[in-house]
């Protein structure tokens, strides 16, 4: 990835998207091109976090909106994808915090009763791993979307979600832990 | 990377991939955003806007001038509204006009007594040669700036220090 300049037309090589790599910060025609391009990739790192793709879709509109709105103050310091994933990631925190809340008086109603609240198709043989990486704080389970499925690095992502690398290379220590214990070990 | 992450990523990216996902237009939200802005900075603006223009006209309706100068005159919302400012302590100047005196002020009335003409040279305000009538209690602009005298030699005039006119020694 090379940037140039604060202000001035930051080359962005994506590589996924060869040709698509220049964004000027503030233009609603290359907003709306970083839409096109980054939304189905973002709704895949929500669906990780949030409880359904409904919601991460949901979500994800919600992270573009208020991207659109800050998109003149986005100079390439970071990658323009990884600066969306950060507000994105926050967004659906906002919204599992708020599920959370949501959900706690049902929780209390049928304490010590068996969960329904997961999809049945989560709980197959196979377990899927997404319905794993949703059972894990919504930090974590960004760090290892954002590592294992974009490829980003540890200081890329530390970076993106403006915390140290430190810190993050303990987030996906910590979940690879879990998910090594829930998926090897078969241990809920 | 360890075996159980070479796993991980590949299963992450199969089950990812595999998600059917549209892409909704944004123009909506942009719609959305570009209300909010009408709403929130340029709605704030006409209404200020609207409030100084309906002030300006208020201004050249009562004034009866475009002249914003004008505006900042009191005597000029009097002259046009018959509304009387409030009596200045310090004497007016000796050209100005007196404002006019309401009727309905029977204790100023009283400090001139029916027939007292005031002593002192100087035209006098109202042009009846008889009037033995209604007199203006405020001094004329022509006079001297000091208040009228007394009518009567032992009460001293309420407003000033002023001496009793000579021409009054009873």
């Amino acid at each position: 990835m090379g940037g140039v300049g604060a202000l001035a037309t930051i080359s962005i090589q994506e590589p996924e998207h060869a040709g698509l790599n220049s964004y000027t910060p503030g233009s609603l025609a290359d907003f709306d091109r970083l839409y096109r391009v980054s939304f189905p990739r973002v709704v895949r790192t929500l669906s990780s976090i949030v409880g359904s793709q409904a919601a991460a879709e949901d979500c994800a509109q919600e992270a573009f909106t208020r991207a659109l709105r800050s998109w003149t103050r986005w100079h390439g310091e970071v990658p323009v994808e990884a600066w969306l994933h950060r507000i994105a990631v926050n967004t659906a925190i906002s919204y599992r915090r708020r599920e959370k809340i949501r959900a706690l008086p049902s929780l209390l109603f049928r304490l010590g009763a068996p969960r329904t609240d997961l999809d049945p198709a989560d709980w197959a043989d196979s377990r899927s791993l997404v319905a794993e990486l949703r059972r894990l704080p919504p930090k974590q389970s960004a760090a290892i979307v954002l590592r294992y499925y974009h490829g980003y690095t540890n200081r890329e992502i530390a970076a993106a979600v403006g915390v140290s690398e430190r810190t993050v290379g303990q987030r996906i220590a910590d979940a690879l832990a879990i998910l090594r214990k829930r998926i090897e070990l078969g241990e809920p | 990377m360890g075996r159980f992450e070479e796993h991980l990523s590949h299963r992450l990216g199969y089950e990812l991939d595999a998600m059917v996902i549209r892409v909704p237009p944004i123009r909506p939200d942009r719609q959305r955003h570009r209300s909010l802005f009408v709403y929130g900075v340029l709605s704030p603006l006409a209404i200020t806007v609207a409030a100084t223009a309906a002030v300006m006209v208020l201004a050249s309706a009562f004034t009866g001038s475009t002249n914003p100068v004008v505006w900042t005159d009191p005597g000029a919302w009097s002259r046009n509204t018959g509304i009387a400012p409030s009596p200045s302590p310090t004497p007016s100047s000796p050209n100005a006009k007196p404002p006019p005196t309401p009727a309905s002020h029977p204790a100023a009335q009283q400090r001139v007594p029916l027939g007292i003409r005031p002593s002192g040279g100087g035209e006098r305000e109202s042009p009846e040669p008889g009037d033995g009538g209604y007199r203006s209690p405020t001094p004329s602009p022509l006079t001297s700036p000091s208040p009228p005298p007394s009518p009567s030699p032992s009460p001293p005039p309420p407003s000033s220090g002023a001496s009793p006119s000579p021409g009054r020694d009873h």
